[in-house]
């Protein structure tokens, strides 16, 4: 088939998803898996097969099998069930803490990029500083200062990520700044908040939903480490972090399951976010079409 | 071709073609052609007709998804397609390139001096001992003033022409037969663009070196060659010897292409065919400009622009003093435009020619209040609008009557936006709250008045083709009914027949709503054929001002008769009528 050259070329973004699914099934599968692990997680109370906190003294530390397909814990709790409610939490956790950076880091990282000159040179050393810090002693603090909750390590989470989102809307504004469609805006009457809201922000949403995507893994990650040591989420609330650690004890005795199924659902869920961060940005990247 | 002596280079059928999503781009498609050992050949031809990737197939230079479909490339009669080790052996030295933007083809980390010296090693000319005495040589032969100083300069030192000039020596150091210059001059001024061909001929001349030009530019492949092919849609249309090509030529193409290339004694409609030039031609009823009216509608007044550069933060300079360095070099002054004075009437078509870097786009973004003067007066129609800050212009009641159209078609399209959602912003932020049928009924009217087919108006701007992109901008400037316009090289991206149209749309425009226009162009020809009066600026100043005439009769100042003498324009023996 030949293509005639002397049209302008029509392909529109889906038309460019398509293509970029169709050449790598790992990002399709993440295209996928994503969404289906968001609807596992918000239709999890119905799902699951059990309670995921009613105790079974009658049927403790059973394996996988056909009642209990991940088996059961200490108390006879159905894991299966408990790995599906915590989806909801850990889920929840991530996605509050990085919409929480991505406004507040698109703002600070937007007016820096514009106004330039000192309030610039202020984000630009405030977030050095910031990424100096890990997120445990951060995490520490927070917890120090507001109480062991979920609150905390949401704001811890979403601290540690603000400075990615600052720079990177630092830089995508700076370089759109200097494009001659806003320049073009300038001279149609819009004034710099017009410019900022109806121009920059549209064209620089697109590399921003990327670093949400690899940002949500991490933050599932960070909120699962938190409450592995015993930060913010405590026991006996389903969590993946707590049930890890809760199981890693017993995987010497035999009793591994208790441990690897929600080890391997987190892993599953920031693989998932990262590959679909990946895709995202072939997506949207022209630099990758072809 | 009574000839005997070989071919040096022997193109037979030659296809190539593009894997793309949804199949195969034939780029090249049964290309033949031959170069005579000496010869200089020009392939003339618009964008996307396959002309550069034409020559960089014959070395193996295409892109990954590229492919040679069939056909045959001789030179000095070793097969070359599909054998890569004769095309290893031919590039760099039976065959050079030089390219088009010269800087990016150099490395930005090494002297120039040794990038030659690296050419002239890898090219198994010299050691390392003997290179650096060769390549001073080199860079003597393509006409580097004081090349002993300029031996050790990195390429962000020299200007762009030095640049190409300094590819060339490389081109050069393997002795090749063959030079491949790939739209060489394209981006340089024409001052420096005469300055490479002429180096270049003389080259070819000399050492008996043959060249293929590519160029879009069928004045300049006139005036250096003495063979042309022109190429369209990857195939040669027509091969001859330039003044057939450019004066005789049977083919509509050619004849088209030859035509829309403005050139001294052509008139605007000339640039079309003739059956499109009625639609331009339409009469023009009342809407004569009320010239009546004293006051001029655009006074400038000794306006300066200064900018200042290399000034560190005030603390940092501080910092810098107490550890005991050299303090920080005075704050070095760029004027990028100093004391220009204008007055435009109504009606009237101002042009304003410069090369770049003479401070001609900072004027314009001074008078559209884009940018803050330094220094002057600027009044528009009465208003002293040069007090308002630009930033906040855009509240101005004024801000819509001065608009401007801006160089780059897609660049000035925001991507997120339709055609529809471009030209209706500036509608929405000069006259809020307009009812939904008359905002469309605008829309749609100044699309039609900039020759953009309403029914294109839901596509973005990536799917619109260079011409219809730029008539986007011109609408969206036209929709909120301005008194100045101005144009920034507004065809300069553009293929000289759409240009062709673009220039004619614009000139009916002018006559139809008694626009008042300030065109800026690097191109005399655009010029002339669009303004009344002209300034030639050069470095911040206005070196000379006039009518249009004149300059080009009998321009006063030495620069404007370097810029002309510069053009490479048409003989002017070809002033046929192609109809």
């Amino acid at each position: 088939m030949v293509r005639d050259f002397s049209q302008p070329n029509v392909s529109t973004p889906p038309a460019q998803a398509w293509l970029v699914l169709a050449r790598n099934p790992v990002s399709a599968a993440a295209f996928f898996f994503v969404p289906a692990l968001a609807a596992l997680a918000v239709l999890a109370p119905w799902i699951a097969p059990y309670d995921p906190n009613a105790t079974d003294l009658d049927h403790v530390l059973q394996g996988p099998n056909g009642s209990h397909w991940f088996g059961t814990d200490q108390v006879g709790r159905d894991v299966l069930s408990r790995v599906l409610v915590a989806a909801r939490l850990d889920l929840a956790i991530a996605v509050s803490a990085v919409l929480l950076s991505f406004v507040v880091g698109t703002v600070i990282g937007g007016a820096a990029a514009l106004y330039g000159g000192l309030p610039d040179r202020l984000t630009g050393r405030l977030t050095d500083v910031l990424m100096t810090f890990p997120l445990f002693v951060v995490a520490m603090a927070m917890v120090a200062a507001l109480g062991n909750s979920i609150q905390s390590i949401v704001l811890a989470s979403a601290l540690v990520n603000l400075p990615f989102f600052v720079r990177l809307a630092r830089s995508e504004i700076s370089v759109l700044r200097t494009q001659q469609f806003v320049e073009a805006a300038r001279a149609g009457g819009n004034n710099e908040r017009q410019i900022l809201f109806g121009f920059m922000i549209p064209n620089a949403l697109p590399m921003l939903t990327v670093q949400v995507s690899t940002g949500l893994g991490w933050a599932v990650l960070n909120a699962a480490s938190l409450s592995f040591i015993g930060l913010g989420i405590r026991p006996p609330t389903a969590e993946w972090g707590i049930m890890v650690a809760e199981g890693a004890a017993n995987i010497l005795s035999g009793f591994w399951w208790l441990a690897v199924f929600p080890a391997m659902a987190l892993t599953l869920t920031v693989l998932g976010f990262n590959l679909l961060g990946d895709g995202l940005r072939d997506v949207i990247d022209v630099r990758t079409r072809r | 071709m009574t000839d005997r002596r070989a071919p040096l280079l022997e193109i037979a059928d030659l296809a190539v073609s593009f894997e793309v999503h949804g199949g195969r781009v034939a780029a090249v498609d049964g290309v033949s052609l031959s170069i005579m050992p000496g010869e200089t050949l020009g392939i003339v031809g618009e964008s996307g007709s396959g002309k550069s990737v034409m020559a960089y197939s014959l070395v193996g230079l295409l892109a990954a998804n590229g492919r040679v479909d069939r056909g045959n490339v001789r030179f000095e009669g070793r097969q070359l397609v599909g054998n890569r080790r004769n095309v290893k052996e031919v590039r760099g030295r039976g065959i050079s390139f030089i390219f088009q933007n010269p800087r990016s083809a150099l490395n930005p980390i090494r002297s120039v001096g040794d990038q030659v010296r690296d050419a002239l090693e890898t090219a198994g000319q010299a050691t390392r001992k003997e290179s650096a005495r060769q390549a001073l040589g080199l860079l003597e032969l393509v006409r580097i003033e004081r090349a002993k100083e300029r031996f050790g300069a990195y390429p962000h030192e020299l200007s762009g022409g030095m640049c190409q000039r300094v590819l060339i020596a490389m081109a050069l150091a393997a002795k090749p037969k063959l030079l491949i210059a790939d739209e060489p001059t394209t981006g340089l001024d024409v001052t420096t663009q005469k300055v490479i061909m002429d180096t270049l001929y003389e080259l070819s001349a000399k050492e008996g070196l043959a060249t293929l030009l590519i160029t879009h530019d069928v004045g300049l492949a006139a005036r250096y060659c003495r063979r042309i092919a022109v190429m369209r849609s990857g195939k040669i249309v027509e091969t001859g010897p330039a003044k057939d090509v450019l004066e005789r030529s049977q083919n509509e193409y050619t004849r088209r292409l030859v035509a829309a290339t403005p050139r001294v004694g052509r008139s605007l409609s000339d640039l079309l065919p003739p059956a499109e030039r009625a639609e331009f031609a339409r009469p023009v009823q009342g809407n004569e400009p009320s010239s009546a009216r004293a006051v001029p509608l655009l006074d400038v007044q000794s306006i300066r622009k200064t900018f200042e550069a290399g000034r560190p933060p005030a603390t940092l300079a501080k910092l810098l003093q107490t550890l005991g360095w050299s303090p920080v070099p005075e704050t070095t002054e760029h004027h990028a435009v100093r004391n220009v004075s204008l007055k435009l009437d109504r009606g009237s078509r101002f042009g304003v020619v410069g090369e770049s870097g003479s401070g001609k786009t900072t004027l314009s973004r001074m008078i559209a209040r884009l940018l803050d003067q330094t220094e002057g007066k600027i009044t528009f129609d009465g208003c002293d609008i040069g007090a308002v800050p630009s930033g906040s212009f855009a509240g101005s009641p004024l801000r819509h009557r001065i608009q401007v159209v801006f160089q780059d078609p897609l660049g000035s399209l925001n991507p997120r936006f339709t055609a529809y959602e471009a030209i209706r912003n500036p509608l929405r932020r000069s006259e809020p709250g307009l009812p939904a049928d008359v905002e469309k009924q605008r829309i749609i009217d100044a699309a039609r008045q900039s020759g953009f087919d309403p029914k294109l108006l839901n596509r973005f701007p990536h799917q619109l083709s260079g011409g219809q992109q730029a008539r986007v901008g011109i609408a969206r400037a036209l929709v909120v009914k301005p008194d100045l316009l101005i144009l920034d090289e507004p065809t300069s991206a553009l293929d000289v027949s759409v240009q062709a149209v673009v220039l004619n749309q614009l000139a009916l425009l002018q006559r139809q709503l008694g626009l008042t226009y300030i065109l800026i162009s690097h191109d005399l020809n655009v010029i002339r054929l669009m303004c009344d009066r002209v300034i030639v600026m050069r470095s911040g100043e206005v070196v000379e001002a006039n009518d249009v005439e004149t300059i080009f009769s009998a321009p006063s100042h030495p620069y404007t008769r370097e810029l002309i003498g510069a053009i490479p324009d048409l003989p002017a023996s070809i002033v046929e009528n192609p109809s």
